[in-house]
């Protein structure tokens, strides 16, 4: 046996091996037959019109606050994101304003303060990210900054003069009235989503106590025998956050038992429940289309 | 002119002296690098220390950061289980791979096993990740429906990190057995001994020590595992229950660290909390460094008296004085060993058994497997020892097979999978549609890019090192540091050096994102790697040729330069092309400081992000549902990558080895 009848064997045995494990293994997991679906919630079902409407109640307003009325190119930049233009932005993640709150908007000043600084919530970090994003490639002397922290600091920061605009994903606290002002840019909606057969709608009740741990088969909620896997995403999430706010609104004393799988990105929720039967978890709005 | 001593003229040796001083220097930055880890790593932990309770954060068992809940109890008890499960599966199949290689596989095999083992460990964790997730998930659901729902758990994780670990265990413990000398095999077998005797009774047990030596570095690597860890254990922190259900979801040190950094505030407990999980993990890695210098000093201190047969315990209580309490137990030590074998069988066939059914059953079964254990014995008693030594044979060539299947199975179902979704668009077009579709032109060439700024950067630091060590250090304080600094850097975790890395040069050199900041934690990470195959290379250099060099009146540098270091090139070149090999797979370090998930064009200055190849892998399998084949591709190109790299190494050790003769 010389190197080369080595090597060629050693290829041979990998190739039979891969060959055998793709006869054996087939396309695992995509080959599942039940299809994910976004359930109702209490009997409405997660659109972006139900969020509008307000009858669809796992939701929670997107507000940017400002020190005082914004003036100047932060209005400029505001009155923007408030646009039509800003809002299509804003919509492939959340759900928009309505089209008679959009506003019309103004190139903002050259020779006025042409750096915005905006920081806050961590879960409006990314669509915020790229409306400064589009907003520096149409206007190039324009920059804007984007930092994290949370809503809490983006509030007491904007206060304090460190950002211009402060974001929050929730209504802003009493206690920053008359100096702060709010201004609406958006919806996030939080959509129940599942890979069963037979549940097509659950009640507030229900999915707190199957995020919770008190209901923990399928059968117990009128679909089959099975056991119920509940995905969430990690902590700190903004999409966990809304969710977690619209279980406690159900029940104050609710916590999520921590029995489930981590996922760190509504794709990895989706691709998880799309692989797994009998799986639970939840997803922006704006994503259900890509379930 | 001015002579010294040995008449040699004066202005070479002052240029002699200069480069001692440039060699001290570089070597110098070791040190260097590995404080300033330190001191980065618990200095941005001072927040947290401060302001958290340190015992509650070691004990509390529930993390949650966003409600100012630091427990890191489940992030501890995920990284030990992961590692002990992993290491309660890769210890007794490496090292029966290894027994068999070293004593019954004819040599030749060997000389195939060795790098083919060198191989499987440079396969990239994210792709052994990315097999798990692929392959063994749905499997591991099929096999257990009612206790698995997801697949994601402990077991997989240990299941990855044992196949992961496997390679490098095999290798190093075949060493050891094979340095056993051969006289010890020739009076076991002169004596009347099977073979299966000499092995169990004489050979394994005098190289328990190099064993040791191989499963504590298999225990460091799997501690320090990043991203094929998070890719199949579920990640949510949670204490198994009970403490030894294998089914539970965990999560470990390095996944928590990696999954939420990028997500967390500079200067907020949050993140401070999370550099302090990392100082745990450089804590855990150093005691396990610690063990292991023990255990390698033992062994030392036992070469040429080893006494084969010894029992474990007699030989760990050893020459201490405690020498009597050895031998009354040695005694005793046949009936002891059973009778702690049969319990140890009862307490995990029971734990095992509750996870399935009642706790009823569960002693029933244990107690069977008990019974079951002492009816073997009985058979086995009864046979002669000729067939015992067949069976035994037949055991372990059997599992030796299973190994070569189960590495086989990786690279091939990936090949197998990868290759038809490998087109010319693939590898020459960027991704659109953040990535869900196109090619991974940029990944390729920031993968290609971070390899090339890396070697420029760490080999002549590593070698310039080696070369120090080798030909110019004495034994004094100064290189005792040096060494010691070494030993740690290459100890610490992958992901400790992107912490520091995205501290250093993200936040306070403000480089953002940037290839150079890639280079620089990449260069750190292997530089210990290069500087040890540097020094062993030149080592292996025959002292002679020092001194004929030296005779004929050459300067010290110039017989390193000319004489010594020509001589070692084989050794060295092999040893730098592995480590960037390595470097090529390598997700945790750069994940924060030079790799963006989606970016379709290539970088325009060092000073641009880039994508890599393994974080787009990562990304795609992990948040991208419906992009299979874009995975396989993408895992395939990074293991051809990696395999072209380690088979170039391998080509270029056989071509020295063949014209370097002494």
């Amino acid at each position: 046996m010389n190197n080369k009848t080595i090597a060629i064997a050693a290829v041979v045995i990998i190739l039979i091996a891969g060959v055998g494990a793709y006869m054996a293994l087939g396309d695992n997991g995509e080959d599942n037959k039940s299809k994910p679906i976004a359930l109702g919630y209490n009997g409405v079902e997660p659109t972006e019109d139900n969020v509008l409407n307000g009858t669809y109640t796992i939701q929670r307003n997107l507000v940017l606050v400002t020190k005082g009325e914004p003036t100047g190119n932060v209005k400029a930049f505001l009155d923007w994101i408030t646009s039509e233009e800003g809002q299509n932005i804003l919509g492939e993640e959340f759900v928009k304003l309505d089209a008679s709150s959009m506003t019309t908007y103004a190139a903002p000043d050259e020779k006025g303060q042409t750096t915005i600084n905006c920081g806050g919530s961590t879960s409006i970090n990314e669509t915020m990210s790229r409306l400064a994003e589009a907003y520096m490639a149409k206007y190039s002397y324009m920059t804007v900054t984007i930092s994290g922290g949370g809503s809490g600091v983006g509030e007491k920061q904007t206060d304090a003069g460190v950002f211009d605009i402060g974001m929050l994903s929730r209504d802003m606290g009493s206690k920053y009235d008359g100096n702060l002002v709010p201004i609406k840019i958006g919806r996030d909606g939080v959509a129940i989503v599942a890979n069963i057969s037979g549940v097509t709608n659950l009640t507030g009740e229900q999915v707190a106590k199957i995020f919770s741990g008190e209901i923990t088969n399928w059968s117990q909620v009128g679909g089959p025998d099975r056991a119920i896997g509940v995905i969430s995403r990690e902590d700190g999430s903004g999409t966990r956050d809304c969710f977690e706010e619209a279980m406690k609104a159900v029940d104050p004393e609710w916590e999520l038992k921590d029995h489930y799988v981590t996922q760190q990105s509504t794709g990895g929720v989706i691709g998880m429940i799309q692989t797994t039967e009998g799986t639970i978890g939840y997803i922006s709005i704006g994503q259900v289309a890509a379930l | 002119m001015k002579t010294d001593q040995y008449g040699l003229r004066r202005n070479r040796n002052e240029k002699d002296r200069l480069m001692r001083y440039v060699l001290i220097a570089v070597s110098s930055m070791t040190v260097l690098i590995i404080l300033m880890i330190i001191v980065f790593t618990l200095g941005n932990s001072w927040t947290a220390i401060s302001n958290l309770n340190l015992w509650e954060f070691l004990t509390g068992d529930s993390w949650k950061p966003s409600d100012g809940e630091y427990g890191a109890l489940p992030l501890i008890a995920g990284t030990l289980l992961v590692t002990l499960g992993a290491m309660a599966f890769a210890v007794p199949v490496g090292l029966a791979a290894a027994v068999y290689i070293s004593e019954i596989a004819p040599a030749r095999m060997r000389n195939i096993i060795k790098p083919v083992c060198e191989v499987f460990s440079g396969i990239p964790s994210v792709v052994y990740g990315f097999f798990g997730l692929m392959v063994l998930l749905p499997l591991l659901r099929d096999i257990f429906p009612d206790q698995l729902l997801f697949g994601s758990s402990w077991l997989a994780g240990s299941l990855v990190l044992g196949i992961m670990a496997l390679p490098t265990i095999i290798s190093v413990s075949e060493d050891a057995i094979h340095a056993v000398p051969r006289s010890y095999r020739e009076a076991s077998l002169a004596m009347g001994a099977t073979r299966w005797e000499t092995i169990s009774k004489v050979v394994v047990p005098a190289a328990v020590s190099g064993i040791s030596a191989a499963v504590i570095l298999g225990v460091g690597r799997a501690v320090g595992e990043t991203m094929a860890v998070m890719m199949v254990t579920g990640n949510t922190p949670l204490m198994p229950d009970p403490l030894w259900n294998i089914f539970s979801i965990v999560s470990t040190l390095t996944g928590t660290i990696a999954s939420q950094l990028p997500e967390s505030v500079a200067g907020s407990v949050g993140q401070s909390s999370l550099f302090l999980l990392g100082v745990i993990l450089m804590a855990m890695v150093l005691v396990i460094n610690i063990c292991s210098r023990q255990v390698v000093k033992r062994a030392r201190m036992r070469t040429g008296e080893c006494e084969p047969g010894t029992s474990l315990l007699g030989r760990i209580m050893g020459r201490d004085g405690t020498a009597s309490v050895a031998k009354v137990i040695g005694d005793h030590r046949e009936t002891a060993i059973r009778t702690f074998g049969y319990v140890l069988v009862f307490v995990f066939v029971y734990m095992m058994a509750t996870l399935f059914t009642g706790d009823g059953l569960s002693v029933i079964s244990g107690i069977l497997a008990v019974a079951m254990c002492i009816g073997a014995r009985r058979i086995l008693g009864g046979i002669d020892s000729a067939s015992k030594d067949n069976a035994a044979n037949m055991l372990l060539t059997a599992i030796m097979g299973a190994v070569i299947l189960i590495l086989a199975v990786i690279i091939g179902y990936i090949l197998i999978k990868g290759i038809p979704a490998i087109s010319w668009e693939f590898i020459t077009e960027g991704p659109s549609d953040s990535g869900r579709s196109g090619g991974i032109m940029p990944a390729i060439v920031g993968t290609l890019e971070l390899m090339g700024g890396t070697a420029l950067i760490a080999f002549p630091l590593g070698i310039l090192t080696g070369i120090y060590l080798a030909e110019y250090s004495r034994d004094t304080a100064y290189t005792r540091i040096i060494r010691e600094a070494i030993d740690l850097l290459n100890g610490t975790p992958s992901i400790v050096f992107g912490m520091f890395g995205s501290v250093l040069l993200v936040t306070y050199l403000g480089l953002g994102y940037s290839m150079v900041g890639g280079w620089i934690t990449l260069a750190f990470m292997i530089l210990p790697v290069i500087i040890r195959t540097t020094e062993e290379a030149l080592r292996a250099v025959p002292q002679d040729l020092r001194e004929a060099s030296r005779a004929l009146g050459a300067s010290k540098w110039r017989t390193t330069y000319r004489v010594v270091v020509p001589a070692a090139m084989g050794g060295i070149v092999t040893g730098a092309i592995l480590s960037i090999g390595r470097a090529a797979g390598e997700t945790a370090p750069i994940m924060f400081t030079a790799a963006v998930l989606f970016q379709p064009t290539l970088a325009g200055s060092i000073f641009d992000s880039v994508m890599a190849l393994p974080l787009h892998l990562y990304h795609l399998a992990m948040d991208m549902p419906g992009t299979t084949e874009l995975q396989y591709g993408t895992a395939c190109i990074l293991m051809l990558i990696v395999l072209v790299f380690f088979v170039t190494a391998s080509l270029i050790r056989n071509h020295y080895n063949k014209k370097v003769r002494w």
